[in-house]
């Protein structure tokens, strides 16, 4: 019959509440037909008569044949209406507009299948039961008032959020709910004895199905037992929990009581929410946490009664059944063991779901003359020093001091850092740089920016989907993929010089790099250095024979261990020089006496690079700012020859001693510098010059150039 | 401004003049949003930690100490406490 709703009640020696409920039924206000449809498994009190008079279609089957799943798909094939409401015998409708509520929840979208409603308590039920009752039904409708359309994301947050909590999801009550026959057709319910809805709300979901809480489809329903009644019910409840759905209550005396300690707290808030205080919640929360603690017991004994003797089943029964029957339904392919076992914090994740490729997403636009930018920088974790984030921070302040509004997002896949925001905010802004920048944990607040910029390899990953920006540029101050041995991290992070990113590089040599060996259009920026911390001294204020040794041995490519043995060869030439390791922590390994004077702070460094008489510092990739500063400071320096130095301070040697890499050559070249102070002094303030001319401001001049000329340019047209 | 509608140079610099304004405008009310953003993470994270703080076995244990401190501290808020508390009992003496 179409338009007809049917009211499919399975009954057994319902008569207590039968009455109440049919009545209630015959009373909704609808204007559709409505079928009542009963099936009942042998009452004997009565229940036949009270259905017979209110009309409803009865079907009587044996006691034996009756199952929660096979039945209800039986009502559903011999209801004629297109929704199926449910109830239970002693599920009573709270108003007349309850089966209106329900049908009002297919309204909602097409895709609904089911809809169900919250059940409220009986007047007479226990504190423990309403208070259950009102916090369980609050998980929907934003605190149970509201409509709640229900689907399955199946992205891997929405996934992540599904596993943890599949519940919130999957409920379904036969209680109170309805269900659409073209959904029901398509996943009828399986034929088990209990838990029967609950599976069909999984599988509805998992189907990709809609499933609505309604608020207005209240029902009256609550059960009060005596306590050890509960407790054998509960071990019912359980147990078919188990039997069919594999459910194991988790146990320890710790866990245990602690959970029963919060399920009586939670009795004592809306106690107390009620007007009960002091000494009058004594009493009430004792049985509270008697109920809980036979709830408990009953649920790990119940999902354990397979271990249980069948004579023993029997008399925990309140049912009377000494049977555990495990029923064979197909584990939900998204939450069984394999799927659980999956770790979506796993550190890498971030890079496996970029695949497959895809480029930079940029939102188009027509070009932008100059003029203010919004800037998102998207930075790693860091440890006070760091002289890559110093440089990200201080390039932060450069496009701040020019009218540019700036945010830092902090990227941290390896979870190295549990301090808030705040926290992080504050430390650059003391140990770093006086930024004004707003800080972020993650990119979760990530709204939009004009330029997102990517500062290390990892974050390229996730600044690459950024939505919002009208460009995304690569701040690469060094050539990353060199930093690891031939392996996935060296893959990884030579992927994101396939992103399609623009680039600025730190030196001529990382941008000739990345245009030359990647195809990338780059532009590149000069750091500048503390001119006012890293002061000059003149050749007089040193001390004769105190070499400098920049010992960060944790950072292969500053090739510590080819400086050290440089200076050992010095050594055994010059037994007299002095060596102060400076840089790390980790305490030095060096094959000859020295100091170590570990991290140290940029005026205690300077002192020390005015102190010293020669200075040694390598780096395999980028010019280290350390020789920079070095420089600054007057002290005459060995560095390795290559066309990463020669980018960054010419190839002459005016500069800098340069040595080719073997221990032999580094002494000779400090040997040189020991020994002609005039020919050392004459570089060092040649050094100081070249030093002087290179400026943050300057700096600033360029990256606020490159990001310009990359937003005056958008990308069709480039 | 007044401009010259026939003067089409004159016009592309108002317009240039209007658009920096409202770009300049837009800017800082993204700047602000930042940190109304940042402000609102930063309280659910005080929150937070507050919660954890006031729901911890050491605090509740040391909730009579605390009391007993302020009753030192300030003598008449003690003193107003243990009234009502007087009132309480007599109260339900009475029932």
């Amino acid at each position: 019959m179409p338009g007809t709703v049917t009211v499919a009640i399975p009954v057994l020696n319902g008569a207590r509440y039968l009455e109440e409920v049919l009545s209630a039924v015959s009373s909704q206000r609808l204007d559709r037909e409505v079928e009542l449809l009963i099936v009942d498994s042998g009452s004997t009190d009565g229940s036949l008569e009270i259905a017979r008079r209110h009309g409803a279609t009865l079907h009587e089957i044996h006691r034996r044949d009756f199952s929660h799943g096979a039945t209800r798909n039986r009502m559903m094939e011999l209801a004629g209406g297109d929704h199926v409401a449910f109830l239970t015998q002693d599920a009573t409708p709270a108003h007349d507009g309850w089966l209106a509520a329900l049908l009002e929840g297919f309204e909602q979208a097409e895709d609904v299948a089911a809809v169900f409603g919250p059940h409220e308590p009986r007047p007479d039920a226990s504190h423990m039961i309403k208070s259950e009752m009102g916090r369980h039904f609050a998980t929907w409708g934003d605190g149970g008032r509201e409509i709640h359309v229900q689907r399955l994301d199946r992205s891997p947050e929405g996934l992540a959020a599904y596993r943890a909590f599949p519940g919130g999801l999957t409920f379904l009550s036969d209680v109170n709910c309805a269900i659409a026959r073209w959904a029901w057709e398509r996943v009828p319910y399986r034929a088990v004895p209990y838990a029967e809805d609950q599976l069909l709300g999984r599988e509805l979901i998992e189907a990709g199905h809609a499933k609505v809480f309604h608020p207005g489809a209240r029902v009256l329903h609550s059960h009060d037992y005596p306590p050890a009644a509960f407790f054998r019910r509960y071990f019912d409840e359980f147990r078919s929990l188990r039997e069919v759905l594999g459910f194991r209550q988790p146990w320890g005396l710790k866990r245990t009581l602690w959970d029963v300690r919060g399920l009586t707290g939670f009795d004592k808030r809306w106690l107390r929410a009620r007007g009960v205080g002091g000494t009058d919640l004594v009493a009430p929360l004792a049985v509270s946490m008697r109920h809980h603690a036979l709830r408990m017991a009953g649920a790990v004994i119940g999902t354990r009664a397979d271990r249980l003797p069948a004579a023993v089943r029997g008399r925990l029964s309140l049912e009377g059944r000494s049977t555990y029957v495990p029923y064979d339904v197909p584990n939900s392919p998204l939450l069984d063991s394999a799927a659980k076992g999956f770790d979506e914090r796993w550190t890498w994740e971030f890079v496996r779901r970029s695949y497959p490729r895809r480029p930079v997403a940029v939102e188009a636009h027509a070009g932008r003359d100059g003029g203010p930018m919004t800037l998102a920088w998207v930075v790693p974790s860091w440890k006070v020093g760091s002289g890559g984030h110093t440089t990200i921070f201080r390039l932060i302040r450069q496009m701040e001091r020019r009218g540019h509004r700036c945010v830092i997002h902090l990227f941290d896949p390896f979870r190295r850092e549990r301090r808030s925001a705040h926290e992080l905010r504050e430390e650059i802004r003391t140990r770093f740089v006086e930024v004004d920048a707003p800080v972020f944990v993650g990119l979760e607040d990530f709204d939009s920016a004009d330029v997102a910029i990517a500062t290390e390899c990892w974050t390229a990953y996730p600044v690459r989907d950024l939505p919002g920006c009208l460009e995304k540029v690569y701040l690469v101050q060094d050539d990353e993929p060199q930093f690891f041995a031939r392996s996935a991290q060296s893959i990884w992070a030579q992927e994101t010089y396939r992103m399609g990113y623009r680039c600025i590089a730190y030196t001529p040599w990382m941008a000739r790099i990345l245009s030359e060996d990647w195809g990338l259009e780059a532009r590149w920026f000069e750091c500048g250095t503390d001119l006012d911390v890293y002061r000059f001294a003149a050749e007089e204020k040193r001390e004769p024979g105190l070499i400098a040794v920049y010992a960060r041995r944790e950072t292969e490519r500053r090739a510590v261990d080819l400086a050290l043995a440089g200076v050992a060869t010095l050594i055994e030439r010059r037994p007299g020089v002095r060596v102060v390791l400076f840089g790390s922590n980790d305490a030095a390994r060096a094959p000859f006496p020295c100091e170590d004077a570990g991290v140290l702070a940029p005026d205690d460094l300077a002192a020390l690079y005015r102190r010293a008489s020669a200075g040694v510092v390598f780096s395999l990739t980028t010019h280290s700012l350390v020789a920079q500063e070095m420089m600054a400071s007057g002290l005459p320096l060995v560095e390795l020859e290559g066309d990463n130095v020669a980018s960054a301070l010419g190839g002459s040697g005016d500069l800098v001693e340069l040595s080719e890499a073997t221990p032999t050559a580094i002494a000779d070249g400090l040997v040189r510098l020991l020994d002609d102070r005039e020919r050392a002094a004459a570089m060092a303030r040649r050094a100081r010059t070249f030093v002087e001319g290179r400026t943050w401001d300057r700096a600033g001049d360029q990256v606020e150039a490159a990001l310009h000329e990359f937003l005056a340019r958008p990308r069709d047209s480039a | 401004m007044a401009v010259d509608p026939d003067n089409s140079e004159e016009r592309a610099d108002c317009a240039g003049v209007t658009l920096a304004a409202a770009l300049e405008e837009r800017n800082r009310l993204w700047a602000e949003l930042q940190l109304h953003r940042s402000q609102e993470r930063e309280l659910i994270e005080l929150r937070e930690r507050l919660g954890s703080i006031e729901g911890s076995g050491w605090w509740r244990v040391g909730k009579p100490l605390r009391l007993a401190r302020r009753a030192v501290l300030d003598p008449a808020l003690a003193a107003k406490v243990l009234l009502g508390y007087l009132r309480i009992f007599r109260a339900r003496l009475g029932r």
